[in-house]
């Protein structure tokens, strides 16, 4: 008997009322969601009725949809898709073992919210602007490339893109130190996505205060008048699905 | 509840979505060596490993290039040297049926080899 | 135009929404937890799963 699991929170902040939220949730999305406690801690889950063998897209949007929707009211630790355990008893040792761990990050993230703020090359942009960096490049040939042998000529190929891919780096660079100084005024969680394509200048996600809302949107869109050529776009507010990371016992 | 996430967007939708795509979890990456495909699951292995460390080859000679620290000689035999790698890589790659894509690895956390 | 707006805005949280439920989040793994013998076939279908997305926008958007 397979058990979802959605989400986890703090059982002492507003003890009654999750379980009204839930029973409500149920009714709605015709899902029969339980709640197991230990520790002071509550997880949201629910039996899987049907075995399946493949998943569908909707399946995963739905589980997101439902988690989303309990963090809307409540601070939560959002489970990755697929955390299923075989009993109630798994659900409780999980809970008692790691109890700890689990309150210290619930108290980081309560009250909060997460945004992911992407920062983008246009593709125009790129173009127009690193060519003409490349012609820049083309003009400064170091003194021991100078010279018409087919060799010399391969390398100062590689060096030109050598050149641009620094100049470029730098450019990113720049711009995200300068956003990592104002980002940090609103609030001191802040991740970097390094695994992205060439075309992101910044991809970050942040946890703010729900409070701070107001302040992150300003922030942005004084971002986007600052670097109008490039393309600039905020989500959420998500689950902490970025800061709920904790290594388990 | 799933289409109101979008707080602020500015510039081209389309590139927005044509980056996200590509940074999507997926397998890329991934070697499946299976008994059918073990040859080109460890062409492709081997070749990612050889297209790694040229890639660190040709960095490194660009530092020493910055660096004004290669004689005439040695400028000549770099350049002969790298290019020749390149082209043999080319070759390699047709032959296995590989494109620069399909010749990087993905560490997980620690992000992409290449 | 609106449509649009609203398939473009579709899209992008789709995109991050299962880029978090799959890849971030709490993760159980652990002798206690994924005893679930099925466990690798979810993870199996999850690949499938989104190799497929694209695909499937497709489809919606032609039907």
């Amino acid at each position: 008997m397979p058990i979802i699991m959605y989400a986890i929170l703090d059982t002492r902040v507003n003890n009654e009322d999750i379980s009204h939220f839930i029973e409500h949730l149920s009714f709605e999305s015709n899902i029969q969601f339980e709640l197991i406690s230990s520790h002071e801690l509550t997880a949201v889950v629910s039996i899987q009725t049907e075995s399946k063998s493949a998943i569908s897209q909707a399946d995963v949007l739905t589980y997101a949809g439902i988690v989303d929707i309990i963090a809307q009211k409540h601070s939560i630790l959002p489970m990755r898709y697929g955390s299923v355990v075989s009993s109630y008893a798994d659900i409780t040792n999980l809970l008692d073992k790691n109890a700890e761990s689990f309150h210290r990050v619930l108290k980081k993230i309560s009250n909060k919210e997460e945004y992911s703020l992407r920062l983008l090359f246009s593709h125009q942009h790129q173009d127009a602007d690193f060519n003409k960096e490349s012609s820049d490049a083309t003009q400064s040939v170091p003194d021991i490339l100078q010279g018409k042998s087919e060799n010399k000529q391969y390398l100062l190929k590689k060096y030109q893109k050598h050149i641009i891919e620094e100049q470029r780096i730098q450019y990113i660079e720049n711009i995200q130190s300068k956003v990592i100084i104002d980002l940090k005024k609103i609030t001191e969680y802040i991740e970097f996505n390094k695994k992205v394509t060439p075309a992101f200048i910044i991809d970050a996600v942040i946890l703010i205060e729900k409070s701070a809302k107001g302040e992150l949107l300003a922030f942005v869109g004084q971002l986007k008048s600052k670097y109008p050529e490039h393309n600039v776009i905020l989500t959420g507010p998500w689950p902490p699905y970025n800061f709920a990371q904790i290594k388990l016992e | 509840m799933q289409e109101d996430k979008i707080l602020f967007y500015a510039g081209s939708a389309n590139e927005i979505i044509e980056e996200l795509e590509k940074i999507k979890p997926g397998d890329q990456g991934r070697i499946n060596a299976t008994p059918e495909n073990v040859d080109s699951g460890l062409a492709k292995l081997v070749l990612t490993l050889i297209e790694l460390i040229r890639k660190l080859m040709e960095k490194q000679a660009m530092r020493r290039i910055d660096g004004d620290s290669l004689t005439e000689e040695q400028i000549e035999n770099l350049g002969e040297t790298l290019m020749k790698l390149e082209n043999k890589m080319d070759e390699l790659k047709k032959i296995f049926n590989l494109t620069d894509k399909d010749l990087n690895l993905n560490l997980g956390p620690l992000g992409d080899l290449l | 135009m609106q449509d649009d707006l609203y398939d473009i805005n579709k899209e992008i949280t789709i995109l991050d929404v299962l880029d978090r439920v799959l890849t971030k989040g709490v993760v159980i793994t652990g002798d206690i937890v994924i005893s679930v013998a099925d466990i690798d076939l979810v993870y199996l279908g999850l690949r499938l799963l989104l190799s497929s997305v694209e695909t499937m926008e497709k489809m919606k958007a032609v039907n």
